[in-house]
C-alpha cells in the first residue's frame, strides 16, 4: 500500500509505501526501511470512505487509503465493527428511521403520559404548595389579579357549596378557594398545591351557584389528578428529547428547539383540560348535577363559532369549547 | 500538492528528492542557508483545508445512531457522540491529511450522568425546594470553571493530527479568573442596582451596561482559551480585543430594531395577503421577529468568529476567516425552516452543509516553517495511555 508517513515528532509528510506480510509489516520511504510486528501496530478505525491510519508503537503513523486489508490488522477501536456495519447500509437506515419514528410517536403519545401519571401521585401536593404559593404572590403583585369585589356572603356560599362538593375526597384538605378581578374575564384556574382561583368574571357570568360548580369540579380535577406536575414532567421530557435529536444542528437550535416544543406541549395540555372535563362529568353526576350546567356556563362565555379545525387548533391549550360543550351534553344524556 | 515540508524559503538547499517529495533533512532548512543571502521570509502558503463530508453519508450514521441511543435511553449517546465526531473529525482534511479525534466514549459517558445528575438536581430544586436556590447556584458557580476547564481539555487531548495532539493547560484556578474576573464587578452592579433601587428605569440601565461589558468580557475569553492551547509545543495566540467584538454586538443590536420591524410587518402583509388576518397576525408577529432575530444572530456570530480567528496565530500558522453575515442568515434560516418542515429529519444535512459553510471559508497559511511543531517531551504518548485508563476526573461536560 502506498501513502505518506509521519514520525509523530514532526509534521512533515514522508511518501512511503507499507508491505504487508504474515507475521511483519515493512515500510519502505526515501529514509529507508523499517519493519513492525504485526501485533504490534494498531489501525484507526473505518469513517466512512476518510483514509486510515496505522498507528505504529514509536509514534509514527502511516495515512492510507481505506482497503479490507487494514481489517486483519490489530484494531484501535474494538467492538464497534457492528454499529459501522449498520451505519454503512441504507436498508438499515430506512429501518432505523422507521424504528425511532415510531418509537418516539408512542412514547410521546402514551409512554411520557403513563410515566407522567404514576410518577405524580408519587409526590405528596405538599410539596406544590409553595409553587402554588408563589404563583399567586406574582400573579397579584404583577397586576393580573387585584382583589376581589364579589360580595362575603357569596364568596363563603361558594366555598361552602365547593365543601360539599368535594366531601369524603382525600384532595379535599388541599382545596383552597380564593377570588380576585380579573377586569371582565370569566376565568378559573388551577394552581400546583389545590388552591383554586375564581374571577369576579365567572361569578357574575354563571346564572347558578351550580354552574359554578360545575366549572369549579373541572378544576378539582386538575388538582386531583395532579394536572401541573404530569405537566412539568411531560414539559422537561419533551424539551430534553428534543434537544437530544436536533442538537446537532448548532446555531440553529434556539428557533427549531422552540416551535416543537410549544406545540408539543399545548398538546398535552389539551389532553389534560378533556381529562378534567371529564373527571367534572363524573364528579357532577355523582353529586346529582347535571353535566349541561357545564356546558351552558361554557356556551354562554364562550359562544363559539363552531370553526374547530383552524390553525389556532394546535396552539391552543385548551380544546374547541364547542368540543367541550357537545362533550358536556353527550354525559347529560341519562 | 507540495506537501508541507516544501513550505520553506526557496534556495536553501535540500535532500534527496524521493518520490516528488522532499524527506526531512537532518539539519534546518534555515539554519542550512548560505550566509549573506537575503530571503523573503515570510512567503505565506497555503494550506489546502477541505471539507468532504457529505449528508447522505452523514444521515445514515446519524439516524442509525438515534435509533440506538433511543433504545438504549440515552446510554448510547456517549457513543454516538464519539461517532459523529471521528466523522466531522476525518472529513476535514489539511494538507492531504485527515484529522483525528480519538476520544473514548466512557469518559464521555461519565460526564454526562454527572451531567444529567446536576440537571436534575438544579431542575427539583428550582421547582420544589426555592430556599436552597443560593446554595446551589454557590455550588454551581464552584465547579463552573472546573467543568469548562476539564472540557476544553479532554476535547484538545483527544484531538490528533498527523500523530501529534492538542494540549490545553489552564487550571481551575486560572479559569475562575477568566470566567468570573470580568463578569463579577458588572454582576455584582447589576445586582446591587436593581435590588436597592427596585426602579426600571435603573434596572434597564444596568442590564445594558451589563450587555455592554459582556463583548469585553467574550474577547477576554477567546484570548485566554486559544492562549493555553497548544500544539505540537507551540502555544496558540488570539489578539482579539474587546472593542472589536464590541463593535460587532452594538452593530447587530442597533440592527435588531428596523429588522424586526421590517420582518414583523411583512409578515403582517403576508397574512393579508393568504387571507388569515386575525388568526395569522398571532402567528405572524413571532415568527416575523423570530426570523428578524435569526439574521442579527447571523450577522453578529459572522463578524464575531471572523475578527476572532483572523487574530489567531499557532506558531507559524495563520488563520484568515471569511464569513459572509448574509451566506450565513440564510444558512440558519434555510436550516431552521427545513428542520421544522422534516420534523428533524434534516438535522444532519443542516450540520453537514453549515460546517461546510465554515471549512470553505477558512485559509489557513504556514508564515514559516512547520517544522517548529514538534512533540513536545514531557507529553503523554497519546496512544500509550492506550490503557484508556480513563482517570477519574477525565470528564467532558461539553454537551
Amino acid at each position: 500500500m502506498t501513502g505518506r508517513y509521519f514520525d509523530g515528532n514532526a509534521i512533515a509528510a514522508i511518501d512511503a509505501t507499507l508491505m504487508l506480510s504474515a507475521d511483519a509489516l515493512e515500510l519502505v520511504s526515501a529514509q529507508g526501511a523499517t519493519r513492525h510486528a504485526r501485533h504490534a501496530v494498531l489501525v484507526s478505525p473505518r469513517v466512512g470512505a476518510s483514509e486510515r491510519f496505522l498507528v505504529f508503537p514509536d509514534g509514527g503513523q502511516f495515512q492510507c487509503p481505506d482497503t479490507l486489508l487494514l481489517d486483519g490488522l490489530p484494531q484501535e477501536v474494538a467492538g464497534e465493527n457492528v454499529v459501522s456495519w449498520l451505519e454503512a447500509r441504507w436498508p438499515v437506515a430506512l429501518l432505523a428511521l422507521v424504528i425511532t419514528v415510531v418509537v418516539i410517536a408512542l412514547g410521546y403519545r402514551v409512554g411520557l403520559p403513563r410515566l407522567a401519571e404514576s410518577l405524580a401521585p408519587r409526590v405528596p401536593i405538599e410539596a406544590e404548595h409553595r409553587i402554588g404559593v408563589n404563583a399567586l404572590a406574582w400573579l397579584d403583585e404583577n397586576g393580573v389579579f387585584r382583589p376581589s369585589s364579589a360580595a362575603p356572603e357569596t364568596q363563603v356560599h361558594i366555598r361552602e357549596r365547593l365543601g360539599q362538593l368535594v366531601n369524603g375526597r382525600p384532595v379535599a384538605r388541599h382545596i383552597h378557594v380564593e377570588f380576585r378581578e380579573m377586569g371582565d374575564v370569566a376565568n378559573a384556574l388551577a394552581l400546583p398545591g389545590g388552591t383554586i382561583v375564581v374571577t369576579d368574571g365567572m361569578i357574575r357570568a354563571a346564572e347558578s351557584y351550580e354552574e359554578l360548580m360545575a366549572v369549579l369540579a373541572h378544576e378539582v380535577g386538575h388538582v386531583e389528578r395532579r394536572h401541573a406536575l404530569r405537566l412539568l414532567i411531560e414539559g422537561s421530557a419533551v424539551t430534553l428529547a428534543i434537544a437530544a435529536v436536533i442538537g446537532d444542528a448548532g446555531a440553529t437550535t434556539v428557533g427549531t428547539t422552540l416551535i416543537p416544543t410549544i406545540l408539543l406541549q399545548a398538546g398535552y395540555r389539551r389532553e389534560l383540560e378533556t381529562e378534567a372535563d371529564a373527571f367534572a362529568f363524573d364528579l357532577l353526576s355523582k353529586n346529582r348535577l347535571s353535566p349541561a350546567l357545564f356546558a351552558d356556563l361554557m356556551d354562554r362565555i364562550d359562544p363559539g363559532t363552531g370553526a374547530t379545525h383552524s390553525l389556532s387548533q394546535f396552539l391552543s391549550t385548551h380544546p374547541g369549547t364547542a368540543e367541550r360543550v357537545h362533550a358536556a351534553r353527550q354525559a347529560a344524556r341519562p | 500538492m507540495p506537501s508541507v515540508s516544501s513550505a520553506v524559503s526557496p534556495g536553501s538547499d535540500q535532500t534527496q528528492p524521493v518520490a516528488g517529495d522532499l524527506a526531512r533533512p537532518a539539519v534546518s532548512p534555515r539554519d542550512a542557508r548560505p550566509a549573506g543571502a537575503y530571503f523573503l521570509e515570510a512567503v505565506p502558503e497555503t494550506l489546502s483545508l477541505s471539507f468532504r463530508g457529505c449528508a447522505r453519508e452523514y444521515f445514515r450514521i446519524w439516524i442509525v445512531n438515534l435509533c440506538l441511543t433511543v433504545f438504549t435511553l440515552g446510554i448510547f449517546s456517549a457513543w454516538a457522540k464519539v461517532r459523529k465526531k471521528r466523522y466531522f473529525y476525518a472529513s476535514t482534511i489539511l494538507d492531504g491529511t485527515p484529522f483525528r479525534y480519538l476520544a473514548r466514549p466512557v469518559p464521555i459517558l461519565k460526564g454526562r450522568l454527572v451531567a444529567v445528575a446536576l440537571s436534575g438536581l438544579f431542575w427539583f430544586t428550582t421547582k420544589f425546594m426555592d430556599a436552597w436556590m443560593p446554595a446551589l447556584i454557590a455550588v454551581t458557580a464552584i465547579l463552573a470553571p472546573w467543568i469548562v476547564s476539564r472540557s476544553v481539555a479532554f476535547n484538545a487531548r483527544y484531538s490528533e493530527f498527523r500523530g501529534m495532539a492538542f494540549q490545553f493547560d489552564a487550571g481551575y484556578l486560572a479559569t475562575a479568573r477568566e470566567l468570573y474576573w470580568g463578569l463579577l464587578l458588572p454582576g455584582v452592579l447589576t445586582g446591587t442596582l436593581f435590588q436597592w433601587w427596585q426602579q426600571p428605569a435603573l434596572g434597564a440601565a444596568a442590564i445594558a451596561l451589563f450587555g455592554m461589558l459582556l463583548p469585553v468580557w467574550l474577547a477576554r475569553m477567546k484570548r485566554f482559551t486559544a492562549g493555553h492551547l497548544l500544539f505540537g509545543g507551540q502555544r496558540a495566540n488570539c489578539a482579539i480585543q474587546g472593542r472589536e467584538l464590541w463593535g460587532i454586538y452594538m452593530g447587530g443590536g442597533l440592527l435588531m430594531v428596523p429588522a424586526s420591524i421590517v420582518m414583523v410587518f411583512a409578515g403582517i402583509v403576508a397574512v393579508q395577503f393568504l387571507g388569515m388576518p386575525t388568526e395569522g397576525v398571532v402567528i405572524a408577529g413571532p415568527v416575523g421577529a423570530g426570523i428578524a432575530y435569526l439574521g442579527v444572530f447571523a450577522f453578529i456570530r459572522a463578524r464575531s468568529q471572523n475578527a476572532v480567528w483572523n487574530g489567531t496565530r499557532l506558531g507559524p500558522l495563520r488563520f484568515k476567516l471569511s464569513l459572509q453575515a448574509r451566506e450565513m442568515a440564510k444558512l440558519y434560516l434555510t436550516n431552521t425552516l427545513a428542520i421544522l418542515a422534516t420534523l428533524g429529519l434534516a438535522t444532519p444535512w443542516a450540520a453537514i452543509r453549515t460546517f461546510r459553510y465554515r471549512i470553505e471559508r477558512t485559509q489557513i497559511e504556514a508564515v514559516g516553517d512547520l517544522d517548529e511543531f514538534r512533540r513536545p517531551v514531557s507529553a503523554e504518548n497519546v496512544r500509550a495511555a492506550g490503557a484508556e485508563t480513563s482517570e477519574m476526573f477525565d470528564l467532558d461536560l461539553s454537551l
